[in-house]
């Protein structure tokens, strides 16, 4: 290679430079001829920069570059979708020129073009642009295509072809699984052929129908027969298409459910909620049971299940309640009870809406009682929406058919209400709509109403005026909604209706166009829409229409209230047996996430040194979430010792200033016990004394309360209890648990009577899970068999010469003949079954909290015990009391979920006797600056200053609390 | 001279007492120009928030990157009650010491009061009656199981159901409005 030749005039230094700028700028200073050489003080003040001059050469110069900009920003390389806001973008609008909004797709195309001519000429991609012509020509296989042609051709034809008979086929979706294809195609086209035509139609041509059950839990069946394969395990809500597209999706508590946006969201969430918009989600997945009260016992009777469901006998027709639901003394969670005239609707959580529903029915039988149930988990959906612009959203897409009924006068009087505080909770407002689809874009009500005239409204409906029963009972019977899908137009029809309007904006009404019962409820943080099932999405659609609308998930959900300070369902709900489950899979999801980690890239937590002023290692409990049954031992032993030497606080004071003497010596011991002992031999002797007065009291009352923890099966009274008994230093399973007060836990667990899976659970031997020879519940043998679920019974729900009673009365029989669910049982062995084991009911309905996709496996089969470790209720013995409490950290630091919580007494360093709980919620308050959230916390130690620590870390933040009263 | 009548004084209805905000109106364009003050809002932030708040109004930049000045002139901060004391010391801050020019008017604002009659949860009686000796590991579920209830004769709470154990009551609250002026440039 030949070197590079240096051109001397070229080379640039910081000498040359300084000459040359010496130069071209010489001529811009007054410099008289003659006296270059040595300018005298009078000459220098001359020599300054001449500004005119300096402009007028520069001239040319600035006016190319400011040219140069403007032709740089027009002409820019910048494409039309690339200009779009965040939630505007697609993924595919790069090469697809529909995914770009309409007012930008001419120059989109434009752009497209001129790129592709570029690619062209570059003798690169030579595809057609998507979008304006063919999809992309490569790719499939030709006898792939056809296939798919054919499967298309054939399902379109059998779903136009029922549709128009008024039908719809429910394809099992065995139908798609492992059959060969012409075999598949056989049997299909034998089941229908099988379909009598005679069978009652339905009632529209988009296939909307009621799915509801009397007395039996209805079976989700799928809307769309395309889908059916997709929602073998969960269902899908009704506006899933919409959400697949723009959230993640997660399946949970037996249906599809958005987790969260794509976009990003914690502050938009945190703004629409508090500032300047709302958040809306689909809450379709809560479950709905209907109960109607019939004959003389009526009320009583509506009072005894009240009391049964939410501990208050008391609630006024035309009002909802909030609160958590009860099956007799067990808490669930949290619901709604909505009571209009002798009808209540009772809406669960999805994660023991079974349990609940279930419950309800046998205690039905018990008493003997005579009210109808339904279930409407499939036939009644949902929308909640949350923020000032709530009521105005909602407003504007609700197109009341009676705009002189008092429902609808009042509700628009309160639309433009900012503070959703303003209208008390439980509150309620029926109203029948026209199908929002009409009109082109959602309409905004103005008002000019003052401050009173808005109290006026909302005093007038707190009186029970807001409610229409007529229109409830449309809402919440089956006749009423299938009534609201009579002709319900498709997006077809709409089309054709408008292009033949004179006005594009709103389409002529039809005689013909059904009418659709809502209700408006004031729920704890917002207001929530009930609709039919099949009504939801046409309403969401018009809704996401609506500016200063964002959509959430979940997960925004729990932001929601989390800033709120109230509990989210299953997280802050750790005293429930769903929440308790919910804690455990989180815990076992982090576990195995950490396991899958190469050794090296492990924290050891084992040898994590948590206090920085005391020898002891290790993280407390496990280090992968909130450890409850830990948490109850480490109280109870903490105050055994502390009532043993009667000394109380003093002692921990003592102690933690002998501990690094002690535990420097002999750092295997059990840490709780050899500190507040400081030696083996001590401890030794208050064991003996301890498990003989434990053993030698007459009954178990008179035993000291706290120490019937340590009652153990294996051991008698005579036996001299030594250190061995209580195998201490047993296994060291995964290394995680060599902390010592772990390892006196866990012997205390082995020696107590505890389920054997839960113990092999702690042993951290979890591959003896009882799965039912490897499937997980609720999955059914795979089978070749080609079946069209409920067609035949779904066909039969509606005669159409009946009038109301009489298909009522034809629908109840039905239900009472076995022939209309697959799920229905005989009540009485129902009942009998349930009697005999109660816990059944439970492991049943376990699978509902599963994430199917993720953990398949365990889920029915972990131990109802542990779900029992905490109650939220002082009195009970066995369980470790515990509170909830709201908290906002005033200190420095960032606690999360899972952080541990200690009493600190203004200590300080708390030691691991001062920790009394665990973080379940906690994100970033943008009102508050700092992050905030909910904690469930041991009650008996709930006093003083609490601080924080995340697992994993030595730093302690402080926080302010205060109780959650439930 | 004449002596000032007082309004007469509520009456306190029996109950526990849950206060409502007022009726306020929801306006998007009102966000920039409205403040709530309350009465923990800490004075610097609400000075802070007036400022920027005020900057907003001047600093409108147009599309081709020009300032252009909105119709508004001005921005209103409102408190009410407690918050009174605030909202007036914050004004005389604003005229004081950043010059700006501020109006003050008087009003009062419509809030409602729920007054709720707390029965006695019937959970909390449960549990006073439980005993310690119970075995909570598998009474809870058999317990619910065999919920058996005694019917109470149906003619005797057809009262009970027209008790309204929820009342509500308007009540006036005075308030203070600031108008405070952009500067004009």
């Amino acid at each position: 290679m030949a070197p590079i030749k240096k051109n001397p005039a070229n080379q640039i230094n910081s000498k040359s430079l300084r000459a040359r700028l010496d130069k071209s700028a010489s001529h811009l200073f007054y410099q008289p001829a003659g006296t270059r050489s040595t300018p005298s003080p009078t000459q220098r003040t001359q020599s300054l920069l001449h500004v005119p001059k300096l402009l007028s050469s520069t001239q040319n110069d600035l006016q190319r570059l400011e040219k140069a900009l403007t032709a740089a920003k027009s002409g820019s390389s910048k494409r039309a979708f690339q200009s779009l806001p965040r939630s505007l973008r697609r993924r595919t609008a790069s090469h697809n020129v529909k995914r770009v909004p309409k007012r930008m797709r001419a120059r989109a195309l434009r752009e497209m073009k001129e790129k592709k001519d570029d690619d062209v000429k570059a003798g690169g991609n030579t595809k057609k642009i998507k979008g304006i012509l063919l999809k992309r020509e490569k790719g499939l296989s030709k006898a792939r295509k056809l296939y798919l042609m054919r499967r298309m051709r054939k399902l379109l034809r059998y779903t136009t072809h029922l549709k128009r008979k008024g039908q719809l086929a429910i394809v099992s979706p065995m139908l798609f699984r492992k059959a060969l294809i012409r075999n598949q195609m056989k049997q299909l086209s034998i089941q229908i052929r099988d379909l009598k035509p005679s069978q009652s139609p339905l009632n529209n041509s988009v296939g909307s129908f009621d799915n509801s059950a009397a007395f039996a839990l209805a079976k989700f069946k799928p809307h769309a027969i395309k889908y059916v394969k997709r929602q073998r395990d969960a269902a899908w809500l009704p506006t899933h298409i919409w959400h697949a597209k723009r959230a993640k999706m997660e399946k949970k508590w037996g249906f599809a459910i958005s987790q969260t946006p794509t976009l990003k969201s914690h502050r938009n969430t945190h703004r629409k909620s508090v500032r300047d918009g709302c958040v809306v989600w689909d809450t379709s997945y809560t479950g709905t049971m209907v109960l109607r009260f019939i004959g003389n016992t009526a009320k009583a009777e509506m009072k005894a299940v009240l009391e049964y469901l939410s501990h208050n006998s008391k609630l006024k027709d035309g009002r909802a309640w909030y609160g958590n639901i009860f099956t007799g003394q067990e808490m669930n969670g949290p619901g709604e009870i909505l009571r209009v005239k002798e009808d209540l609707a009772v809406r669960v959580h999805p994660a023991f809406y079974k349990v609940v529903y279930t419950m309800v029915r046998v205690m039905r039988k018990t008493n003997n009682f005579c009210f109808e149930m339904e279930d409407c988990r499939y036939a009644l959906g949902s929308i909640d929406l949350v923020g000032p612009n709530a009521l105005n959203a909602v407003a504007s897409i609700l197109y009341t058919t009676n705009k002189n009924s008092a429902q609808s006068r009042l509700f628009f009087k309160i639309q433009q209400v900012r503070d959703l505080d303003t209208i008390p909770v439980g509150t309620a407002i029926s109203l029948e709509c026209e199908d929002p689809r009409r009109y082109l874009h959602p309409t905004k009500h103005h008002s000019r109403l003052t401050n009173d005239e808005m109290l006026d409204a909302v005093l007038e409906l707190s009186h029970n005026k807001g409610v229409d029963a007529d229109i409830v009972k449309r809402l919440l019977t089956k006749e009423g909604r299938v009534s609201s899908y009579a002709n319900q137009p498709s997006l077809k029809d709409l089309g054709r209706r408008r292009a033949n309007a004179d006005t594009e904006r709103t389409i002529p009404k039809l005689s013909s166009d059904p009418t659709i019962p809502v209700l408006l409820v004031r729920h704890e943080i917002g207001f929530r829409l009930i609709l039919p099932w099949f009504w939801v999405l046409p309403f969401w659609h018009q809704l996401t229409k609506v500016p200063h609308v964002f959509v959430g998930g979940l997960r925004q959900y729990h932001q929601v209230l989390t800033e709120r300070g109230m509990l989210y369902f299953p997280t802050d709900y750790p005293f429930t047996p769903k929440g308790m489950h919910s804690s455990l899979l989180d815990t076992m999801d982090l576990e195995d996430k950490y396991v899958k980690k190469p050794a090296a890239k492990r924290v050891k937590y084992s040898q994590f040194r948590v206090y920085e002023d005391r020898e002891l290692r290790g993280e407390h409990g496990t280090p992968f979430g909130s450890d409850w049954t830990f948490l109850k031992f480490l109280r109870l032993v903490v105050k055994d010792l502390k009532e043993y030497t009667k000394e109380g606080d003093k002692l921990v004071d003592y102690l933690s200033s002998r501990l690094k003497d002690s535990i420097a010596d002999k750092p295997t011991q059990p840490f709780v016990l050899s500190s507040f002992f400081n030696s083996e031999k001590k401890l030794k002797v208050w064991l003996r004394d301890n498990w003989r007065k434990i053993y030698t009291a007459p009954n178990i009352a008179d035993r000291p309360s706290r120490l019937n923890m340590l009652e153990t099966a294996g051991i008698d009274d005579t036996e001299e209890v030594t250190w061995n008994n209580l195998s201490v230093f047993g296994k060291d399973h995964l290394n995680l648990r060599s902390n010592p007060l772990n390892h006196l836990v866990e012997s205390l667990i082995e020696s107590a009577d505890f389920d054997a899976t839960f113990k092999s659970k702690l042993a951290g031997d979890r591959g003896n899970f009882d799965t039912e020879g490897g499937k997980r519940v609720g999955e059914t043998e795979e089978s070749n068999d080609i079946e069209i679920i409920g067609a035949q019974d779904f066909n039969r729900v509606l005669e159409p010469d009946m009038d109301k009673d009489q298909e009522l009365h034809y629908w109840l029989n039905l239900a009472a003949e076995k022939d209309f669910d697959q799920d229905q049982v005989d009540l009485d062995e129902e009942h009998k079954r349930i009697i005999a084991n109660p816990q059944g009911l439970l492991e049943e309905t376990n699978f509902f909290m599963g994430v199917f996709k993720r953990r398949p496996r365990k889920i029915a089969q972990l131990p109802i015990e542990l779900a029992r470790d905490l109650e939220v209720c002082p009195k009970r013995n066995r369980r470790l009391p515990v509170k909830m409490i709201k908290f906002t950290v005033i200190s420095t630091g960032n606690p999360k979920k899972h952080a541990r919580v200690y009493s600190s007494n203004g200590e300080t360093n708390p030691g691991p006797e001062n920790m009394i709980g665990y973080v379940t919620s906690a994100n970033y308050n943008m009102s508050l600056g700092r992050v905030s959230g909910v904690a469930c916390v041991a009650a008996e130690e709930l006093h003083g200053y609490l601080s924080i620590r995340n697992i994993g870390e030595t730093t302690f933040a402080q926080i302010q609390w205060s109780a959650i009263e439930l | 001279m004449k002596t000032k009548q007082k309004a007469p004084k509520l009456e306190r209805i029996e109950g526990r007492l849950v206060k409502h905000g007022s009726a306020r109106s929801f306006s998007y364009q009102e966000i920039n120009r409205a403040l709530y003050i309350r009465g923990d809002t800490p004075f610097t932030s609400a000075v802070k928030h007036v400022e920027k708040m005020l900057d907003k109004l001047s600093a409108k930049t147009g599309k081709r990157g020009v300032e252009s000045f909105g119709n508004t002139k001005f921005i209103t901060v409102i408190g009410m009650g407690k918050a009174i004391e605030k909202v007036l010391s914050l004004g005389v801050f604003l005229k004081a010491e950043k010059l700006y020019r501020v109006d003050v008017l008087t009003k009062s604002v419509g809030v409602l009061d729920e007054f709720r009659k707390e029965t006695k949860s019937s959970r909390i009686i449960n549990h006073e009656t439980q005993t310690e000796s119970l075995n909570t590991f598998s009474d809870t579920p058999e317990r619910a199981g065999e919920h058996i209830v005694e019917l109470a004769d149906s003619s005797d709470d057809s009262g009970d159901d027209s008790e309204d154990d929820i009342t509500m009551r308007k009540r006036n609250v005075s308030a203070v409005e600031l108008r405070v002026w952009r500067k004009m440039v």
